[in-house]
């Protein structure tokens, strides 16, 4: 029987009550009238030397009364318990599961792990069937039921030991939740008669991962063995980088960093180093951290040269200390503007674009101008992202232009004159677009803008939202029909379009229908303009971005086409990415490189939650209801626990015990009652009469 | 009646609980006194006899019939020869109607005692042709019949004590004062009560009524387990005048109370003595005929009599 609120049984305490009343034998019910009481005193009653007991059956019921009470609230319930126990004859399934994620790498922990295996394969029965999974981040098996079936039974425990003496921890995270569906899965693929069990070998970390694991629908004879591998020393501190600063550039403003300290530490001072091979480290930065605390911090400035890792020193357990960091290079971007106009002419669009892109951390942008004539041979490289036309194209370079547009870019037509009129209907594709020149009376301002566009949504916050700083002085009308599968982003306060989005192929055609020069608009000058092309840009870009920080177990989406072979370079031998492939899982940290045309390079670290190392909470495994064998440790820290949990209340809740506790407490009352009053009744009868009550 | 004299005899005095079952009060004091009076004349003592007084020097403006002439003739001087009051004693009875008299642990109460007690020395005196009178109180004076001696008036004084006590608290002192203020006489003063009051009160009163002449004689009335607190379990002690209540475990409250109370009993003893009045205690399981007996031994012990004046 377990209690829910088992502070309450320190009311039966009030059983010392009715003892002492009965012992101190103040019955008040034997009222003498005396002369005078000026001689007595009002003495605290006092227990009776005699030690004698009255009314020992109604004193019984008063404790009993009172037991009942005390116990009604604190609300027991009875756990069920699964006997253990079955036929030796019948086999047992066993599933070995073994932790090799990279917590296992602390000291001590490795032989201890391979241990408890062994002792594990040595309680197995020659009729049993035995499997072993290793899991971090993903479940593998090392030693399946079928081999261990198929091989002939004097070899088989030679063949398990033998796949565990070349087992090592990996670098991996802990999905301890995927790994015990996974071994129940497999238990349940194989329909069995027999008892099945899954032992799992772990550290319990706290950063293990227990997904999946609610709810699930147990099997009735599936028991599980938690058996928890301790390191020889408590504590942990851990580098990882500060979230929202991965892509930061460490070579100028320095990489901001997070240091975590286990809260079981013993040790709260570290240092951070940059570190090249495990002996030389240089700018050193002492860090305080406080056990189950983190600190934020930058750190120092990358030393010049290849090869370094940011280290945290001081901390005996390593495997999670040094910190891999890709050296940011700045991403070329080519734009290609087509104009006459001068670099200087301060009318024209071209000047207002060729000073809107920066060179970036991210980005290095280069805006490149071609007289309309001139697009021969361009918009092949790998790096165009962009086309804005400021002048009316040859009709042999439009295929060329929509081409570029169905591969995925962005083109930009800014219809700055009713000559353009031409290419739009050209590029289109979709017969004539009349196009004339709107009458504004002072000024058009932007409306009904839609900001659920791709292009627009970066705007679409209250703070960003407002277009109506932007006067047009000029525009262009335009149809909007006459475009079919065109989408009208914005419209002028009169209604005639502004924005049109033409979708081509899987890029896009944007048609402003007006032109960002002082003569036609003050769109240049609004602070809407340069977030409006680097969101055009964003939109042309067909490969993705690599990320530069990835962690060991996790997949890296490689970017660039994928129609090559393509090989990666990191600390471990090379890995092939096949055609059609962008997909790369790293085993190990490190700092990995794409090669190709141009090489990228990506940095992969050990799992931040690999770094809270601390045994896990017995309350997070408890609430996931989890079918521990009867007698296991786990099981019994559990129920230590368990007054503190959800499932416990529910179990109260349904079995109610505490209301027969109450209605035992009722009739206890009553007979409480019926036997005080038939005691009071008795002793007056027998009363003599010179005493008055 | 032979039953009782029966009992008399075997025990050399009037079975208490035999008496206190007559229902009658005159009844009871009339068997009383015919017992006592028996004692009496077997006794060596006379009991309230005609006394020589004392003499004194003659001064003028003294009655010239009381000069002793046979001094006179021995010593040449004028003395006054003075008797005690032959004739008229004038007795009152003070009898104590608290409600604290209303306990007894026996079949009767003290207030029963103490009624047969005052009956019977008002039988006794009035045989005697004194004149008795009567004052019951409790916190005030309830009935005063003036001592007289005359038919009906014997009567009217047991209808009197007939009366169930009813007070509320013992106060003596008020009583005391009333009677100061209407017996100007002086005379025999019987205060029959249980003196559950403060002693201080009892002092100040009693000592204005020697100071007046009066010969006072204090009766205390009590219970035996007044005395003894002879109690075994632990009980709800309720006062009958002040009508508290209070748990005691008598186990461990006796000593305590046998104390107080006898430093109580000693108090009123030391008064009266210092005041010159007799004090008895009677406990209500005693035979009354002892009682009176015990109490003019005393008397005689002490070579006290009672003062009588020759013309009060």
């Amino acid at each position: 029987m377990s209690f829910l609120a088992p502070l309450f049984l320190l009311g039966g305490l009030a059983i010392a009550g009715p003892v002492l009343f009965h012992l101190i034998r103040r019955n008040t019910r034997e009222k003498f009238t005396f002369s005078s009481l000026m001689f007595l005193r009002a003495d605290p009653p006092k227990v009776t030397r005699k030690s004698r007991l009255e009314d020992i059956l109604l004193l019984l019921v008063r404790c009993a009364l009172l037991a009942v009470m005390a116990l009604a609230f604190s609300r027991p319930f009875m756990r069920n318990t699964v006997t253990a126990g079955h036929d030796a004859t019948i086999g047992q399934r066993i599933v070995l599961l073994i932790d090799t994620s990279a917590s296992m790498q602390r000291a001590g922990i490795w032989e201890k792990t391979l241990t408890e295996a062994r002792t594990a394969l040595a309680d197995v029965q020659p009729s049993d069937s035995f499997s072993i999974l290793t899991f971090n981040g993903q479940t593998q098996p090392l030693l399946r039921f079928d081999q261990w079936r198929d091989l002939p039974e004097p070899s088989r425990l030679l063949a398990a030991r033998e796949a565990l003496n070349g087992l090592q921890p990996s670098w991996g995270s802990t999905h301890l939740g995927n790994a015990i569906l996974t071994a129940a899965e497999l238990l349940e693929e194989n329909p069995h008669t027999g008892p099945q069990q899954i032992i799992v070998l772990t550290d319990r970390q706290e950063g293990a991962q227990l997904d999946g694991l609610q709810g699930h629908d147990w099997p009735g004879d599936l028991q599980l063995t938690l058996k928890t591998v301790a390191p020889t020393a408590v504590g942990n501190a851990g580098l990882q980088l500060a979230p929202g600063h991965a892509t930061e550039d460490a070579d100028s403003t320095g990489q901001r960093v997070r240091v975590t300290n286990s809260g079981d530490a013993t040790r709260e001072q570290f240092q951070l180093a940059w570190s090249q091979g495990d002996t030389a480290h240089t700018n050193t930065v002492p860090v305080y951290v406080p056990a189950g605390q983190s600190r934020t911090l930058t750190a120092p400035r990358r030393p010049a040269g290849p090869n370094w890792q940011l280290a945290l020193l001081g901390d005996s357990e390593t495997f999670d200390n040094t910190l891999h960091i890709a050296p940011l290079t700045p991403e070329p971007v080519r734009i290609h503007y087509l104009g006459r106009e001068s670099a200087e002419d301060t009318e024209a669009m071209r000047f207002y674009l060729e000073r809107a892109f920066s060179t970036t951390r991210l980005q290095h942008v280069e805006v490149l101008t071609h007289l309309p004539s001139a697009l021969e041979g361009k918009l092949a490289h790998p790096d165009d992202r962009l086309l804005i036309i400021g002048e009316p194209i040859e009709a042999e370079h439009v295929d060329r232009v929509r081409q570029f547009a169905e591969s995925g870019h962005s083109v930009l037509l800014p219809l700055k004159s009713d000559a353009m009129a031409g290419t739009l209907t050209a590029l289109a594709k979709s017969g004539p677009v009349p196009l004339s020149e709107a009458s504004v009376e002072k000024y058009a301002l932007l409306s009904q803008v839609d900001f659920e566009h791709p292009l627009l949504a970066p705007f679409n916050e209250p703070r960003f939202s407002d277009f109506t700083k932007i006067n047009f002085w000029k525009h262009r009308t335009l149809d909007p029909a006459r475009l079919p599968g065109a989408r009208v982003l914005a419209r002028f306060d009169d209604g005639d379009p502004a924005l049109l989005d033409l979708p081509l192929g899987s890029g896009h055609l944007f048609v402003l229908t007006s032109g960002w020069h002082p003569v036609d608009s003050q769109l240049a000058l609004a602070s809407k303009f340069v977030p409006l092309l680097y969101s055009m840009l964003e939109l042309g870009q067909t490969g993705g971005r690599l990320k530069t920080a990835h962690f060991v177990g996790q997949p890296v989406t490689l970017p660039g086409e994928s129609d090559t072979a393509r090989t990666v370079t990191g600390p471990g031998p090379d890995a092939q990415i096949s055609a059609g492939q962008n997909g790369f899982h790293a085993d190990q940290p490190g700092l990995f490189t794409l090669q190709g045309s141009r090489p990228v390079t990506f940095a992969v670290n050990v799992p931040a939650r690999e770094s809270r190392t601390e045994p896990l909470a017995p309350e997070r495994l408890d609430g996931l209801n989890l079918p521990f064998a009867p007698g296991s440790v786990e099981k019994a820290e559990i129920e230590q626990n368990r007054e503190q949990t959800l499932i416990d209340e529910q179990l109260e809740k349904r079995q109610k015990i505490w209301r027969w506790l109450i209605v035992a407490a009722i009739m206890l009352v009553l007979l409480e009652t019926w036997l005080g009053g038939w005691l009071w009744r008795k002793p007056t009868a027998a009363k003599s009469p010179g005493e008055v009550t | 009646m032979p039953e009782i004299a029966a009992n008399s005899a075997r025990n050399g005095f009037i079975d208490t609980r035999t008496l206190m079952q007559i229902r009658s009060l005159e009844l009871r004091a009339r068997i009383v006194v015919q017992g006592f009076w028996n004692g009496i004349h077997r006794s060596p003592y006379h009991g309230f006899s005609v006394e020589f007084s004392e003499y004194r020097q003659y001064v003028p403006g003294d009655d010239p019939r009381y000069v002793d002439w046979r001094v006179y003739a021995r010593s040449d001087r004028y003395y006054i020869k003075k008797f005690e009051d032959e004739t008229n004693l004038r007795c009152h009875l003070l009898v104590d109607q608290s409600r604290s008299m209303t306990f007894g642990s026996g079949d009767w109460t003290k207030a029963d005692y103490a009624h047969t007690l005052a009956a019977t020395l008002a039988y006794f005196l009035f045989q005697q042709g004194d004149a008795v009178g009567l004052l019951s109180f409790d916190e005030s004076i309830r009935d005063y019949l003036p001592a007289r001696n005359r038919p009906g008036h014997l009567r009217q004084l047991m209808l009197s004590l007939e009366k169930p006590a009813a007070g509320q608290t013992t106060s003596i002192a008020k009583p005391l004062q009333r009677i100061v203020e209407l017996v100007n006489k002086r005379g025999l003063m019987v205060l029959i009560s249980d003196l559950l009051a403060p002693v201080e009160e009892l002092e100040a009163k009693l000592g204005r009524l020697t100071a007046t002449g009066h010969d006072v004689v204090v009766l205390r009335v009590l219970d035996p387990r007044e005395i003894d607190f002879d109690f075994e379990d632990a009980l709800l002690f309720h006062d009958v005048e002040s009508e508290k209540d209070l748990f005691i475990d008598p186990s461990a409250a006796k000593r305590n109370y046998l104390q107080r109370f006898a430093e109580h009993g000693d108090a009123a003893r030391a008064v009266c003595s210092k005041l010159g009045a007799d004090y008895l205690q009677v406990t209500t399981d005693e035979p009354l005929d002892q009682v009176l007996a015990n109490y003019l031994r005393q008397r005689q012990r002490r070579g006290k009599t009672i003062q009588r004046h020759a013309n009060a």
